[in-house]
């Protein structure tokens, strides 16, 4: 982390840095075109300083990222609805501007950087907002070899391959690049572990001492805690400065308690042995031998890229390892090394890290009954997840936050022995998360099933954990209790 | 098609203006009685520039396709020297597709943007170039979210073409509108504004050395 490197920002000088006001949002009012009535932000007014890092959290689905699409343009260049205010960037107001003058002025790192990269090597992606801007290729050299450096890429390495952090650091990086004075990310640390979340935030914070106005919509308010200096809440369209930050942060981060005190059994439930899986030449994960109880909750963690999908994906049976074997004790019907059948999803349930995949019917209410124990258990989870008034709604209508608890809900639905998630939490605000993890606790005790779960979320991994893995580049570094997950 | 990119490919307009000759001189040429000598120079051509993998790769598809289209030939005329010509045609195709297998996207699309060809159709066939894999990538995870949900067979089809896809439609439509999204604010726009290349392609040595021996050798041919 000492090698961080930023000299991107050669006019400015550190000591006198200059708080004038970056984003000025006065009385600004939005409504979607498709939904007149509700106003997404109503009456905002709200302030990004240089020098400065604000973040801008609250609850899913209150308004954070029609606010970040406001700043950078998208709203009303691309999405249509009404808008009243005014939005002054750099002292000049936007109103009217292409979003391509405004990426001149205003940095934007938007979600999901997988489906953004378009060139094959890491160098080229970088230069492409570069060249987009009229920068000479000299300079461009010299940007890429910086935003390398903070984001510790390498710039000969092709794109398709990176992890789904190298991936975000990636698209990080090329807005960095750009070298606008305003930028402004929306969830940048979704798919980045503890030391990548850690990077990303101290090198934004390094850019705001050299005098950049910097904006992070995030949930995470654990991992960024120490580097902002203005907190927004938003809530309800509503756009409040947080006068007390460190209660205010405190209130969204603190450990969610774990409510199971029962022992674990042990009697084994699989028992995996030297696990191997290699993708063609290179090894993804190595010698994995551990055993997991029945009744037990373990929980799977280590950095960006050190195989702990992929893990699941093997005991859930949804690949097949290269060498080793996973006994089980489900059913002796389901043998050793068979493929995953209708009856083994039944007793197994999968929660994949993307919810797209995994919702296809019309309505909430019919994807949860589609794999339904029975009708009550289905309301039961229903009421437990208060998923009520999104019965009706189609599924892939929901916001990222609202198709992850439909999917959750589903799955549980099915009354499975066994439960593996991949990255629950990803995208939940903390009221969310204390409810899933609540209720996952809920119904453990009530159905003594297993869970094993993959997740970076340092919120409530020790309340989700009887035994934690700890893996590092494929291998096991640790086996132990929740300990391990601090 | 990223294994067949040799490390030290022509310049890849020139590699694509190769194709078309080659195949157009060969179609013309196929009655000529030196053009098995022709595509032999170059091929060896073409192996000592460095394109030994596509030059191998594409050895199966000729067999294949002067096997197949020799063999209608001949089985429809009768005549043997309507075969060669046949056979000599074949090969002319196969052979136009070695400098375009080598062809490195980036340098293929960077070539392109220098001689200031539209930037709408530029962003389309990186975009295109990304897209297929992409989509392979995305049938591959939906089918193994079908499994989880209890979707493993035909058996069903509404069941099974509904999970198959609606999660494949709006991940494209997802993909897209991100994407779209992506590079406007990364300052992509369709307008005339300056655009810098960062390390455009040049024409070295190598080109013209390359252009002039297959020059030579095309000449010879007809001469001879």
């Amino acid at each position: 982390m000492n090698k961080l490197n930023i000299e991107i920002n050669e006019n400015i000088h550190n000591k006198h840095i200059d708080e004038s006001v970056a984003v000025d949002i006065k009385n600004l009012s939005f409504c979607y075109a498709n939904n007149a009535e509700v106003k997404v932000l109503n009456n905002v007014n709200f302030n990004m300083r240089y020098g400065n890092v604000a973040l801008l959290a609250g609850m899913s689905g209150q308004g954070k990222s029609t606010l970040f699409s406001v700043i950078n343009g998208v709203i009303p260049n691309v999405t249509n609805g009404n808008i009243s205010g005014d939005i002054l960037v750099d002292g000049k107001s936007i109103i009217g501007k292409s979003i391509g003058d405004i990426s001149r002025v205003v940095g934007s790192v938007l979600q999901n950087a997988d489906s953004q990269i378009i060139q094959p090597i890491i160098a080229d992606e970088i230069a492409f907002g570069c060249e987009n801007i009229g920068m000479l290729p000299m300079t461009i050299e010299k940007k890429i070899i910086d935003s390398c450096n903070i984001m510790q890429l390498d710039r000969t390495h092709k794109t398709r391959t990176l992890s789904g952090g190298q991936k975000q650091r990636l698209i990080t990086a090329t807005t960095l690049a750009m070298g606008q004075k305003i930028i402004i990310l929306d969830e940048p640390l979704a798919n980045l572990d503890m030391a990548g979340s850690a990077m990303l935030m101290l090198s934004l914070r390094r850019l705001a001492d050299k005098g950049y106005a910097v904006l992070v919509i995030e949930h995470r308010l654990d991992m960024v805690i120490e580097y902002v200096d203005t907190v927004w809440n938003i809530d309800g369209g509503n756009i409040d400065k947080v006068e007390d930050k460190s209660k205010y942060l405190e209130n969204q981060s603190v450990e969610i308690e774990d409510i199971v005190t029962e022992k674990v059994s042990n009697d084994i439930l699989f028992q995996l042995q030297e696990v191997s899986y290699n993708v063609r030449t290179k090894s993804i994960l190595e010698d994995i031998s551990f055993d997991i109880c029945k009744g037990e909750r373990v929980v799977i963690v280590g950095e960006n890229g050190c195989g702990k999908t992929t893990l699941l994906k093997i005991i859930s049976r949804l690949i097949k390892p290269t060498y080793g074997r996973i006994d089980q004790n489900i059913n002796s019907k389901f043998g050793a090394r068979k493929k995953g059948c209708k009856e083994w999803y039944k007793d197994v349930g999968v929660i994949y890290q993307n919810p797209n995949y995994q919702l296809f019917m019309p309505t909430v209410e019919q994807e949860i009954l589609f794999n339904g124990y029975s009708l009550e258990y289905c309301q039961k989870i229903v009421d437990m997840f208060e998923l009520g008034s999104l019965l009706h709604r189609h599924p892939q209508s929901l916001s990222e936050g609202q198709k992850r608890k439909v999917t959750i809900a589903t799955v549980l639905a099915a009354r499975p022995k066994v439960l593996l998630l991949d990255e629950p939490t990803v995208g939940q605000d903390y009221a969310s998360l204390k409810l899933l993890i609540n209720n996952l606790n809920q119904i453990h005790i009530e159905e003594q099933n297993t869970m094993i779960t993959v997740t970076h979320d340092k919120r409530c991994v020790g309340a989700i954990c009887d035994k934690a893995v700890k893996l590092r580049r494929g291998i096991i570094q640790e086996v132990g209790g929740k300990e391990l997950t601090l | 098609m990223e294994r067949f990119n040799t490390k030290n490919a022509l310049y890849p307009l020139l590699g694509f203006v190769i194709s078309i000759v080659t195949l157009v001189y060969g179609l013309i040429m196929a009655r000529h009685d030196n053009i098995f000598y022709f595509y032999a120079c170059v091929w060896v051509l073409f192996v000592a520039f460095g394109y030994i993998r596509s030059c191998l790769a594409v050895i199966p598809v000729a067999l294949l396709m002067c096997l197949t289209f020799g063999g209608i030939t001949y089985a429809i005329s009768g005549n043997v020297e309507n075969t060669v010509v046949a056979l000599s045609r074949s090969i002319a195709i196969v052979l136009a597709f070695i400098p375009g297998l080598a062809v490195s996207s980036t340098l293929f699309i960077r070539n392109l943007q220098q001689f200031k060809v539209p930037k709408v159709i530029v962003l389309g066939m990186m975009v295109a170039l990304n897209f297929f894999p992409i989509l392979s990538k995305e049938i591959k995870q939906i089918k193994q979210a079908m499994r989880t949900r209890g979707v493993t067979t035909i058996a069903n089809p509404k069941v099974f073409y509904r999970a198959l896809l609606m999660p494949l439609m709006s991940r494209i439509v997802n993909i897209s509108d991100t994407l779209a999204l992506s590079v406007e604010t990364r300052g992509f726009t369709t307008d005339k504004s300056s655009v810098t290349i960062y390390n455009p392609v040049k024409i070295d040595l190598r080109d013209v050395a390359f252009v002039i021996i297959f020059a030579t050798l095309a000449v010879l041919t007809a001469v001879l």
